[in-house]
């Protein structure tokens, strides 16, 4: 091929992809944000809870006489027609149990239906973004002039947007915050305002015209919209927020990842007893697989190193980077809490740790997909594929050694030819170090 | 996938392409109708319904005042039921509204007409005028007991010489101290209070009238308050015709879907009680009462 035609179709690849790249990222960044959103429905039906229970005991309140008058017609009514009543209650408990069943299984469905969007569409992305990213490299070194890389349009496009992506993901904690602030500002300046322009007095002045209990009753609602919107704002700027970290680890800073760490761990969480209960004992299981994987943590952690010191891979440091954070999510939690009921445990987290153990065994595998196939192509070519390369000082030899054996060495099922091909390199390379 | 989420599997009919429109406005409403609280106006849409006569699917169609009472919609081109329009607020509107149509054909390209007229326009024309105040009741005091009744100026206390009530007819026995809200018979609207303020259990005809109660929008009250009234108007404390309430009732958030709310004036020197109501979700007058402390 012609050497002045072979930075043409680079220009062209990367054009391409990227303008591919486009759509993923969108629909990634769709299905995140809406699983997220669809994770605080509990809190939406919270706050609606709140306030009917608010509406309930209002009308209790107001109308003392005449709810208990019905109360007494109820139950006088349930004596008499038992049989007939009870029919009554029982075939609406019946529908509302399928009912909330049925919207249970929705509700699985539809974030199972996205969680599999997101992995699809992101892994996608993130691929066409390094592809991009490494083509781009390529043609800026092999080329003298800079109007070439100009031509990649879709590229800078890309780049920007992706930057722009990540910069307002990573302020949305801040900016809920502010939101948060100005929303409750502006809410007590629109009711204070609305009391003052139709009234013409002050707000304290209006409350005064009400008998005290409606008085605590409307501030009530006030406060518990006003805080149920603020805690929604607040938990989706934190949690888009995370995600805008992660999005910038695994496309503008690969080596972030490096610094992640686990968090300091309560020395005796892990020891924390359960409450007598028939589930105690799977619990107990499942708090010994969190124990593994905190143990297993730093052998990872050389593991996604290595690989990482081979090929930059940003699906498998997003991964990463995601299960650590649900590690220490988890560590933080269960830290606060000294005796756990099995139930509150089965469902809150033994989800956390099944996800934590299926991340876990995902990175290994990548890892190991990474290395395998550079060591496998480097045969075929009938070179000696560098385990080492990138690595300049006796540490950082002795770091990446120490990480290849955990997945190298005959003892943990490694190959023994490829192992001694890897002993051999480090002993080479150390001598010649510390010549 | 992400379409099939978010629109379903059913297939996606864009009604716009088939260019068959239905246009649904109002016709013949009098100049009148501009004085009208805005709020009150604001508040009078008309509710119409198109049913596809083969599909059975149902086109509930809003006209609101806002934009003139028009409204252009799209539809799938066929046969369409026309049903009886509904007017909200009625009682307050002072008029009704309905429509000759009753079935329409829309084709492709092509547009219908459903217009919709007020029913005896005269009507509320004149209603219009006697809500007019004069300077008698602009300039009466709030506790007077004298309201301006279509046109006339009526005294509360011998409201059952003016209307009539059904007391006779009524077979309602009242225990010591219960009221009771009679509706009059011959103008829609209003009812009195009777309460019986004796020991034993009497008749209704012999309870004594303790106020008045309107919910119809032929009444003006003295400083010119009408039912549809603009809160503001009555109740704010240097520009409202009666100043700040004595006390309130009810939901302190005016104006939210939580609970009306009543406020009540009461007269220092002869003790009457003037409540106006707010029902949830607005912010003018939709009923007044008037009791008296002293029954004649």
């Amino acid at each position: 091929m012609p050497s002045n035609i072979s930075p043409v179709l680079k220009i062209l690849k990367i054009n391409i992809l990227a303008l591919l790249a486009f759509p993923l990222l969108l629909i990634s960044i769709a299905s995140k944000l809406i699983m997220k959103a669809f994770e605080k429905t509990l809190v939406f039906m919270g706050v609606a809870a709140a306030i009917f229970i608010l509406f309930l005991l209002n009308i209790i309140i107001n109308s003392w006489g005449g709810f208990f008058e019905n109360l007494a017609l109820i139950i006088g009514l349930l004596v008499f027609f038992g049989g007939i009543i009870a029919l009554i209650f029982i075939i609406p408990f019946l529908l509302g149990s399928i009912a909330l069943a049925a919207f249970s299984f929705i509700s699985i469905i539809v974030n199972a239906i996205l969680a599999i969007l997101f992995e699809i569409s992101y892994a996608g992305y993130s691929k066409l973004y390094d592809i991009c990213k490494c083509d781009y490299n390529d043609l800026s070194d092999e080329c003298q002039s800079k109007y070439p890389t100009f031509a990649c349009v879709f590229w800078h496009l890309l780049r920007a947007f992706n930057f722009l992506i990540i910069k307002l993901f990573s302020f949305t904690w801040p900016l809920s915050i502010v939101v948060c602030v100005g929303f409750i500002g502006y809410s007590i300046y629109f009711v204070s305002s609305k009391v003052q322009n139709t009234f013409g007095i002050g707000i304290f002045a209006y409350l005064k015209l009400f008998p005290l209990i409606q008085t605590v009753f409307a501030v009530l609602y006030f406060l518990v919209l006003v805080i149920g919107i603020a805690i929604i704002i607040l938990s989706l700027g934190a949690e888009w927020s995370e995600w805008g970290q992660m999005l910038s680890l695994s496309t503008q800073d690969y080596d972030s990842y490096i610094q992640m760490q686990l968090s300091e761990i309560e020395p005796n969480f892990l020891d924390n007893s359960f409450e007598e209960g028939k589930n105690a004992q799977r619990c107990q299981q499942y708090i010994n697989t969190l124990e593994e994987l905190i143990n297993d943590f730093e052998d990872l952690k050389q593991q996604v190193d290595a690989a990482m010191c081979i090929k930059h891979d940003p699906v498998i440091a997003y991964k990463f980077s995601e299960y650590v954070n649900l590690l220490n999510e988890l560590s933080k939690q269960l830290s606060s809490k000294s005796n756990i009921n099995p139930k509150i445990f089965e469902l809150k987290f033994i989800p956390q740790i099944e996800r934590a153990s299926r991340l876990s065994k995902d990175i290994i595998k990548d890892t190991l997909r990474i290395i395998n196939k550079n060591v496998s192509s480097a045969n075929k070519a009938q070179k000696v594929f560098d385990f080492f390369e990138g690595c300049s000082t006796e540490e950082e030899l002795k770091k990446r050694y120490k990480a290849l054996c955990k997945v190298y060495h005959p003892d943990v099922g490694g190959h023994e030819e490829t192992f001694k091909l890897l002993q051999n390199q480090f002993e080479e390379k150390m001598k010649a170090v510390k010549v | 996938m992400l379409a099939l989420i978010t629109t379903g599997c059913s297939k996606n009919i864009n009604v716009r392409s088939y260019n068959a429109v239905c246009d649904l406005y109002l016709e013949g409403l009098p100049e009148e109708f501009k004085q009208l609280p805005e709020a009150l106006r604001n508040d009078l849409n008309i509710s119409i319904t198109l049913r596809n006569v083969s599909s059975n699917k149902k086109h509930n169609i809003k006209l609101k005042a806002a934009d003139n009472y028009r409204k252009s919609v799209y539809l799938i081109p066929g046969t369409y039921e026309v049903q009886k329009p509904f007017l909200y607020e009625q009682s307050l509107a002072m008029f009704r509204v309905e429509t000759t149509v009753t079935s329409i054909s829309v084709a492709k390209n092509s547009r219908a007409e459903v217009p919709i007229k007020v029913s005896n326009p005269s009507n509320f024309i004149n209603t219009m005028k006697n809500n007019q105040p004069t300077d008698e009741i602009l300039n009466a005091d709030i506790y007077s007991r004298k309201v301006q009744y279509k046109g006339k100026i009526i005294d509360l206390n011998k409201i059952k010489e003016v209307m009539s009530f059904n007391l006779a007819s009524n077979s309602k026995t009242l225990s010591p101290s219960e009221t009771y809200l009679i509706p009059s018979s011959d103008n829609p609207g209003v009812s009195i209070i009777v309460q019986n303020l004796t020991s034993t259990s009497i008749p209704v005809s012999k309870a004594t009238l303790t106020g008045v109660y309107f919910t119809g929008n032929n009444v003006v009250l003295p400083k010119g308050i009408t039912l549809g009234s603009n809160l503001r108007d009555i109740v704010h404390a240097k520009e409202g015709k009666l100043g700040t309430p004595d006390y309130c009732m009810g939901s302190a958030l005016i104006g939210f879907e939580i609970d009306g709310t009543t406020l009540v004036y009461i007269d220092k020197d002869s003790g009457d009680r003037i409540s106006f109501y707010i029902k949830l979700g607005d912010t003018y007058v939709s009923s007044v009462k008037y009791e008296f402390a002293k029954y004649e």
